[in-house]
């Protein structure tokens, strides 16, 4: 595969003084679906948080590198205007704010920071309707608070179609998979999979590797107190789910 | 002005502005000749000078910005002819009935009262205490009327004392009465615009608004305009018979620097329905009351209010929701924003009488403080002598969400852009309460506008 799209190298980072991330390093290419995989406290929502920017995350070494940029030098929305997404394991509620709003106002914002012209509301709403459709969700979707009162599983369908309406480079999808049953996890799922081009870069973070039976990754990596332990293919992921990850635990 | 240390001198030195006020301008405001006009006023001043300017000593004052209006002796405004005054253009779209005054005077030339329909009687205070006197006296509330009954344990002062004075001093107002069963199909604009001052003057101001039996009317009462040196005293008396409806907003349009005092006193009879909204806007500082007094069965009140301050502003707002019969229900819903050194107080209280049974009422309010400099205080007040009522009460008072402000950013909102969108979310679910889609829209413009100056006040 071609220059990394996303390259991370010996990153450290504290939350409250305690280090959590001890070193990572990664590299994704775009086009490709890495799977990080790991048991609770290794760091995956670490990871993703920095990723994305969230305050009270201090990065006390290494950097990443997101297509050829400083990427944490940027702030959560410049990130997401040069094409980062997260999928939140936990969507947040914002009651008062209309989900067709809120994802046309987002869509809008990174196209200006880009420099691009404005989507017009009957664009955005055919574009809206035919992305719905694809998740198998209704259009009231669009007509109801940001997540308020959403199911877990509507919360994650709710991220997946906001992914779609914005088309990122690279998306990062923080335990999409938690709290999903299993015909959520189908929808889930295809949304993702419908996703996959050869310029688009997925990070799937998960406990289980039940969401990789339907999203195939290219690569699995395996993060354990705060470092990449092991690399691998789809069957570092099979091997998990029969092993579990007591060969990752520290002693 | 004094330095503060010397609080009961500038007392006096407030009061006698306002003697001075009242002996200058008695004999040419509205109704003067007609004695009982003469002996209200006079009584009333008498009234206020008894009572003295609301102090911090008064419970229902407590959290008042009593310093800015006793920090400055305002002088009645004096009509002035010479000078033009900057009237806004009409803030509700589409049809409309409109009565503008200036420095608290109908202003004709600014005002387009339309063609109200029969059985409705739209005027002036000045106007109908020459041609009819006798139906005013019957509106003006005794400002007993509105007075708590006293508690000596916190001071012998009543809290109506600006009411008092208001009744003595009132230059002006709207009036609008309609007879039984007659609905006002266009809502009624009135709007106040004071200009701008260097010396200190006051705006005593009366709106009167009378719906009979199953009558309907949609009234917005708009302040423009004003400056640091303006104080503006309005009072609304409101009676709406039974089964009739009245949607009443009350918005500040116009200076953050002025003092703001108004106070809205409704009487509901059996049946009827009064829904109000209050948008308090300030960097200066505002006192904003209303009051409902739910006479007869099954009447139905709801008063919502926006609070936005910002600077070092300060705005304090006090309903008092009294249920006297049985079945009847009210909700209040509020919401503040404080940036700066802003303070907000909110003193909400829901009584229900020993033959209100059946009561439902609720209460909810809610303050974002934007910086570490910023206060409020929510003060929701249940008093409950009966049982068989169903009374609920919420507040809470925080900084934006970090989890919502994170999450919109990482899809690209600008964090200004964030904050907007979350103070809108937050005011917004106030606006929407308003049924008159044209009355909605202006205030959602109007807050939206608010929201932008308090967001770039704290960029």
């Amino acid at each position: 595969m071609s220059e990394p799209l996303l390259s991370i190298r010996n990153l450290r980072a504290s939350v409250d003084d305690k280090e959590v991330l001890k070193g990572i390093d990664l590299s994704v290419a775009a086009g490709e679906v890495a799977a990080i995989m790991g048991p609770n406290g290794s760091g995956k929502s670490t990871l993703s948080n920095v990723l994305a920017g969230r305050d009270g995350y201090e990065v006390t070494d290494g950097e990443v590198r997101y297509d050829g940029q400083d990427l944490l030098a940027m702030e959560p929305e410049e990130r997401a205007a040069t094409g980062v997404f997260m999928a939140f394991q936990y969507p947040v509620e914002i009651p008062g704010v209309v989900n067709a709003t809120f994802t046309r106002t987002a869509l809008n914002a990174q196209r200006k920071a880009r420099g691009e012209s404005a989507i017009d509301a009957i664009d955005f709403l055919k574009r809206a309707r035919a992305t719905l459709g694809r998740l198998e969700m209704d259009e009231d979707f669009l007509r109801r608070d940001v997540n308020a009162g959403f199911s877990g599983g509507e919360k994650k369908r709710n991220e997946i179609f906001q992914m779609a309406m914005l088309e990122p480079r690279l998306a990062i999808l923080d335990e999409t998979d938690s709290g999903l049953d299993i015909d959520a996890l189908r929808i889930v799922a295809t949304g993702v999979n419908a996703m996959r081009n050869p310029e688009r870069t997925l990070v799937v973070i998960t406990h289980y590797q039940r969401l990789l039976e339907y999203v195939v990754p290219d690569s699995v990596h395996v993060l354990a107190d705060g470092r990449i332990a092991r690399s691998g293919d789809r069957e570092l992921a099979l091997e998990l789910e029969r092993a579990g990850y007591a060969a990752f635990q520290p002693a | 002005m004094r330095p503060s240390s010397q609080p009961d001198t500038m007392t006096d030195a407030w009061l006698a502005g306002q003697r001075t006020a009242f002996a200058a301008c008695r004999d040419s405001l509205p109704g003067s000749g007609t004695p009982w006009v003469d002996a209200l006023r006079a009584e009333a001043f008498r009234q206020f000078e008894e009572d003295g300017p609301p102090t911090a000593r008064i419970e229902e004052w407590r959290s008042g910005p009593t310093a800015a209006l006793t920090g400055q002796v305002f002088a009645p405004a004096a009509p002035d002819g010479a000078r033009a005054a900057a009237v806004p253009a009409p803030y509700l779209e589409g049809p409309r009935h409109r009565l503008v005054f200036v420095d608290g005077r109908f202003s004709p030339d600014h005002s387009d009262a339309g063609e109200p329909p029969e059985g409705v009687r739209l005027t002036t205070l000045s106007a109908l205490l020459a041609e009819n006197p006798q139906a005013a006296r019957d509106l003006i509330g005794d400002p007993d009327a509105f007075a708590e009954e006293r508690l000596s344990r916190v001071t012998d002062r009543r809290p109506q004392a600006l009411v008092a004075l208001n009744t003595a001093l009132a230059s002006d107002g709207a009036v609008l009465l309609i007879e039984d069963g007659v609905a006002l199909a266009h809502p009624l604009e009135v709007v106040h615009v004071a200009r701008e001052t260097e010396e200190p003057r006051a705006h005593h101001l009366r709106t009167l608004i009378a719906l009979g039996a199953g009558a309907r009317a949609h009234v917005v009462e708009v302040h423009a305009g004003g400056s640091a040196g303006v104080w503006t005293n309005h009072v609304t008396d409101i009676a709406v018979g039974a089964g009739a409806r009245l949607e009443h907003v009350r918005a500040d349009a116009g200076s953050e620097t002025a003092v703001h005092v108004n106070v809205a006193h409704a009487r509901l009879r059996a049946g009827a329905a009064y829904a109000g909204f209050v948008l308090a806007a300030t960097g200066g500082a505002v006192r904003t009351e209303t009051r409902l007094s739910l006479e007869e069965p099954g009447a139905d009140g709801e008063v919502n209010g926006v609070c936005l301050a910002r600077e070092s502003g300060h705005i304090d707002a006090l309903t008092r929701l009294d249920h006297h019969a049985r079945e009847g229900t009210s909700r209040q819903l509020w919401r503040g924003i404080f940036a700066d050194t802003a303070r907000g107080a909110f003193q909400g209280r829901i009584r229900v009488l020993p033959d209100a049974s059946g009561t439902n009422a609720a209460l909810d309010n809610r303050n974002l403080l934007l910086n570490a400099g910023a206060r409020a205080e929510s003060k929701p007040e249940l008093e409950i002598l009966t049982d068989d009522v169903a009374c609920s009460h919420a507040s809470a008072t925080g900084e934006l969400d970090a989890d919502a402000l994170f999450y919109l950013r990482s899809r690209g909102l600008s964090e200004q852009l964030a904050r907007a969108l979350l103070m809108e979310a937050f005011t917004g679910a106030v606006a929407d309460r308003i049924a008159h889609e044209g009355m909605r829209e202006f205030v959602r413009r109007l807050v939206d506008d608010r929201l932008h100056a308090l967001g770039s006040a704290t960029s």
